[in-house]
């Protein structure tokens, strides 16, 4: 574990990478507004009988403008705003606690409308991750961005990443379909994860020894918190490489933004930075 | 540092609750505790991949002269990616939104995190409705049906596990 001061300098990092994760995640939900505007395949109109600013009346009004396709080109704009912001923070000085909150906040607020209006059918992991991060960098600079707030945002950071990493593995490692490799040769043939690339790499043996080597990088990654530096290094190193090849490969790239967000955390808390 | 508006005590506990409520909700799977939450904040990491079902979905289109054979015709589709994922791989440029927006709603009611007996059938209905009308598909006499299948552990299909009721557009 780092020091309480050099918690507050991982903060930092976590921060402009949360906010590249976002700027990323903003651009390609701009692109594919349409998708998400009310008549698109994911628009609030289909959704709101079953989330709860859908239902109750006054709060249905003020949704059906939030997510409308104007609110929509609103709220993305306001979070490349907040992004470049929070991205051009200078490193060597500390801004106010409102320059340093609002943007922070700004990304938290509209981080949670949209994982309100996705979280029925359209969202996934990142997304999740993006809230915890957001969530954790808003607490961090309410409470005056401190050594201590630092500290234990820091932790909180490298718990649920660990977690995040821990339960799917131990998940994986109770699944028999996952043990002998045919969990990956499905997902490789899997007409959205798939491809004729994927299909060729995810074949037998080869496919038992990739998804064994997940399951044991998956369930091996909290201990990156105990082992000595070079074991930890090894583990993040390979965290990363984890996170690349899924975006390659199975087009998962909103995941490797979010969860290297995290990463300064983690080396803070395994005593790397 | 003394300038802050929520004092560091109250930081503490906030994210003492927030990760107890993730434990809780990850690790005893409990599927209340992630409906109750609004925000999106519990992430709920033991969604993908850790249970890779091959879930398909099939679209059938019944038009007159073949429903009168009983011969449907199969409707296929091609949506594009996100600009990073585009960035990244571009082979992925023509993953099928529409298709995982669908199967997620199948796998939610599966969970039980979504009411089986009415989000798979309106929802997905208006979704492969509203994409198809996109598409320009004629409206009229023709009708959709939509089946959720699974690919059984040996590579083949399973029998539909949903079938969903004729969708006319």
């Amino acid at each position: 574990m780092g020091d309480a001061a050099s918690a507050a300098a991982a903060m930092a990092l976590v921060e402009r990478l949360a906010a590249l994760a976002v700027l990323l995640a903003t651009i390609e939900m701009g692109l594919l507004i349409r998708l998400y505007s009310p008549g698109g395949v994911f628009g609030w109109d289909l959704v709101a009988p079953y989330r709860p600013l859908g239902r109750w009346p006054v709060m249905r009004t003020l949704s059906r403008f939030v997510y409308s396709a104007v609110g929509y080109r609103a709220l993305l704009t306001m979070r490349v705003f907040a992004g470049v912001v929070l991205l051009l923070q200078p490193w060597s000085e500390t801004p106010s606690l409102w320059f340093r909150a609002v943007p922070v906040s700004l990304l938290f607020a509209t981080q949670a409308a949209i994982n309100h209006h996705l979280v029925p059918s359209g969202a996934n992991g990142s997304h999740g991750m993006l809230g915890v991060l957001l969530g954790t960098l808003t607490l961090f600079h309410l409470g005056g961005s401190g050594k201590d707030v630092a500290w234990m945002c820091c932790w909180f950071l490298a718990a649920q990443c660990c977690l995040s990493y821990a339960v799917p593995g131990f998940r994986k490692a109770r699944d028999a379909q996952w043990r002998d490799g045919n969990a990956l040769v499905a997902l490789g043939r899997h007409s959205f994860f798939g491809g004729p690339l994927l299909g060729q790499l995810l074949r037998q043996p080869r496919a038992r020894v990739l998804a064994r080597a997940t399951i044991a990088f998956e369930c091996a990654f909290p201990l990156v918190l105990v082992l000595p530096v070079p074991f930890s290094t090894t583990l993040l190193v390979a965290g990363i490489g984890f996170h690349a090849a899924n975006a390659v490969l199975l087009g998962l790239s909103p995941f490797l933004w979010a969860w290297l967000a995290c990463y300064p955390a983690v080396a803070w808390a395994a005593g790397i930075a | 540092m003394s300038d802050h508006l929520i004092p560091p005590a109250l930081i503490a506990a906030c994210l003492v609750v927030w990760f107890v409520a993730t434990v809780v909700s990850e690790v005893f799977g409990v599927g209340r505790l992630r409906r109750l939450d609004g925000l999106g904040i519990l992430p709920g990491f033991r969604l993908f991949p850790s249970e890779p079902k091959d879930i398909l979905l099939r679209i059938e289109r019944f038009d007159a002269a073949r429903r009168a054979v009983g011969e449907p015709e199969i409707v296929s589709w091609t949506v594009p990616m996100g600009a990073t994922a585009l960035l990244l791989h571009p082979e992925h440029r023509r993953m099928d939104i529409v298709r995982r927006h669908v199967v997620r709603l199948h796998q939610m009611a599966h969970r039980g995190t979504l009411d089986p007996a009415r989000a798979p059938l309106l929802m997905g209905s208006r979704v492969i409705e509203r994409y198809l009308a996109s598409l320009g598909h004629p409206a009229g006499t023709a009708g959709y049906r939509y089946e959720v299948l699974r690919r059984t552990r040996d590579g083949h299909l399973g029998p539909p596990t949903f079938t969903s009721r004729s969708i006319n557009l």
